[in-house]
């Protein structure tokens, strides 16, 4: 029979996917992988999102150098 | 062109509420000097006919501007001043024809009876009957200021006024901006009921609608507080009972007073005071007391309805001497660095909300534009597009003559970082997969696509994403002719 799972449907560049990727088997949430591009996110709910979206930033941060942040 | 504030609102209002509003001759004399170039010619134009054939009117401007024309016929069109009528114009008698008439010749009679109708403009009557008879009076008098009354009081000068308007005003925005200052009751109210404060524990916090409020013109956002207040009005006095309709007729009024001058209080009506002290609040109107024999209009409430734009109360006399240009006092350097020429703690407190602010000098304040500042503002909801549009409004005369007032590179680097916080979009959905048969899954496909519950599918791997709203009439779907 037909299979329905209810969560996220993720629309992203190619790097973030991988990272949401790499993000899901440390915090334990189930993705389905559509293609390269998409990612359905299983149960996924408004905290799941933020969550995803902090660890986002995060490496973005520490991806970025700034004299005067550092500063503060 | 956009339209201002104000005629948005009065867009808003229903059919009942303008015509009210156009009985005052005051209003629609406000209204005329409101509006925008174009849309007052066409409106003398039509001053002393009754009604004019709208295909005439296409003559009113020249093909490269048909779209500015069709803009300002729509907005007179919204605001009720500049009605569409369909008229038949009569046919005269033919003579009678013979009943061996071909239905050919029947069926272009007929046409040419359709042609006759025509379409034709015409000006509100109340609108034209009050503009007409303003051209023609002299002496108009809107409060009495009869001098024989002598208030023993040194009348405020014309700066006097400037710096109270200003400093009533900046409370507000330093309520927004800063929150040690405490703005009157009124105020507050009228924040939080406009969403741009909410209650936070003890005390209110700006919402992210209040920190975009904070970048826009003055007018703007005077308009903004008192449409909340017309608005509370209505609720609160109920429909119907016109008290709306009297403060905006009052509003009106003000602006058409002389600055500097003092009127009696005593001519007012009962209404029309209380909304006194309402809009000396918004530092719209000077009194020395509440128990004042007179009250001062300031410039704030004179040029409310004049349509201009004014980016931040620098300084409000300079209104007087210097063009719009000249009122800018941000240096941006390509390098980020930010030069504020301007001794006004409010507008480095509004700087603040996207530069870090580095020395503070009597006349300058330097800061610089950081990945971190301008994420802090994202976050609170500014947009990067307000960010470049604000210090392209209030960027210094000799930054904006160059042609640059914000260096591209800065712009370009202020949306990458919003872009930055954007990389996901998410959509709450449902996911099909293991279709049983290929018909199935198009069959589904199908409905899905009909029904607009799609987003996305992959048919090798017979996998389709809906709506979340879509999962009930699917399921019955599937059911009803694959179970």
């Amino acid at each position: 029979m037909v299979h329905v799972y209810k969560g996220l449907f993720l629309e992203c560049d190619p790097p973030t996917k991988q990272f949401v990727e790499y993000i899901s088997k440390q915090e334990h949430f189930e993705v389905i992988v559509l293609d390269e591009t998409h990612l359905f996110l299983q149960g996924g709910d408004e905290k799941v999102i933020n969550s995803i979206q902090r660890r986002i930033d995060d490496l973005q941060n520490q991806n970025t150098y700034s004299v005067f942040d550092k500063d503060q | 062109m956009t339209l201002s504030k104000v005629f948005q609102y009065l867009a808003s209002l229903d059919s009942k509420d303008l015509e009210e509003l156009y009985k005052d001759p005051w209003t629609c004399q406000a209204i005329l000097r409101s509006l925008p170039p174009r849309s007052k010619q066409y409106i003398l134009k039509m001053l002393l006919v009754d009604t004019y054939p709208l295909s005439l009117a296409k003559d009113w401007s020249t093909q490269a501007s048909i779209q500015q024309h069709k803009e300002s016929l729509k907005k007179l069109f919204d605001l009720k001043i500049i009605f569409l009528d369909k008229i038949n114009k009569p046919i005269q008698p033919q003579q009678q024809q013979s009943s061996q008439q071909s239905s050919s010749q029947q069926q272009q009679q007929q046409q040419q009876q359709q042609q006759q109708t025509e379409q034709t403009i015409r000006l509100n009557p109340l609108f034209q009957d009050n503009i007409k008879r303003s051209l023609v009076q002299v002496n108009q008098v809107i409060f009495s200021n009869n001098s024989s009354i002598k208030d023993n009081h040194k009348p405020p000068s014309i700066d006097d006024l400037d710096s109270y308007s200003k400093s009533q005003w900046e409370k507000v925005l330093y309520f927004l901006s800063d929150d040690t200052v405490q703005p009157s009751k009124l105020i507050s109210e009228l924040l939080l009921s406009s969403n741009l404060t909410k209650q936070e524990g003890d005390g209110l916090s700006i919402t992210s609608e209040g920190f975009k409020f904070l970048l826009k013109d003055v007018y703007t956002q005077i308009w903004t507080l008192l449409i909340v207040y017309l608005d509370d009005l209505e609720k609160k006095k109920g429909k119907g009972s016109g008290s709306r309709n009297d403060l905006l007729s009052f509003l009106f009024r003000l602006s058409f007073l002389n600055l500097g001058r003092g009127y009696l209080v005593s001519e007012l009506s009962e209404q029309q005071k209380e909304y006194l002290f309402a809009l000396k609040q918004f530092g719209l109107i000077y009194m020395r007391t509440d128990s004042s024999i007179l009250f001062y209009p300031t410039r704030l409430i004179i040029s409310l309805t004049t349509g201009k734009t004014l980016s931040l109360i620098q300084s409000i006399s300079s209104e007087r001497t210097q063009t719009q240009k000249e009122q800018g006092y941000i240096v941006l350097e390509t390098n980020y660095r930010l030069y504020a020429y301007t001794s006004s703690s409010l507008q480095i407190s509004l700087l603040s909300l996207f530069v870090k602010m580095l020395y503070r000098l009597p006349n300058l304040a330097v800061g610089i534009i950081t990945r971190e500042s301008i994420r802090t503002a994202l976050i609170h909801g500014i947009t990067a597009d307000q960010i470049i549009d604000f210090v392209r409004h209030n960027s210094h005369p000799n930054a904006a003559n160059s042609g640059q007032p914000i260096p591209d590179v800065v712009a370009e680097q202020i949306l990458l970082w919003e872009a930055e916080r954007n990389r996901i979009t998410y959509t709450k959905s449902v996911l099909y997969n293991s279709f049983p048969t290929n018909d199935c899954y198009i069959a589904t496909l199908k409905f899905a696509k009909e029904q607009d519950y799609y987003i996305w599918s992959h048919d090798p791997l017979k996998t389709l994403v809906v709506k979340e709203e879509g999962n009930d009439p699917i399921r019955n779907f599937i059911k009803k002719n694959f179970a």
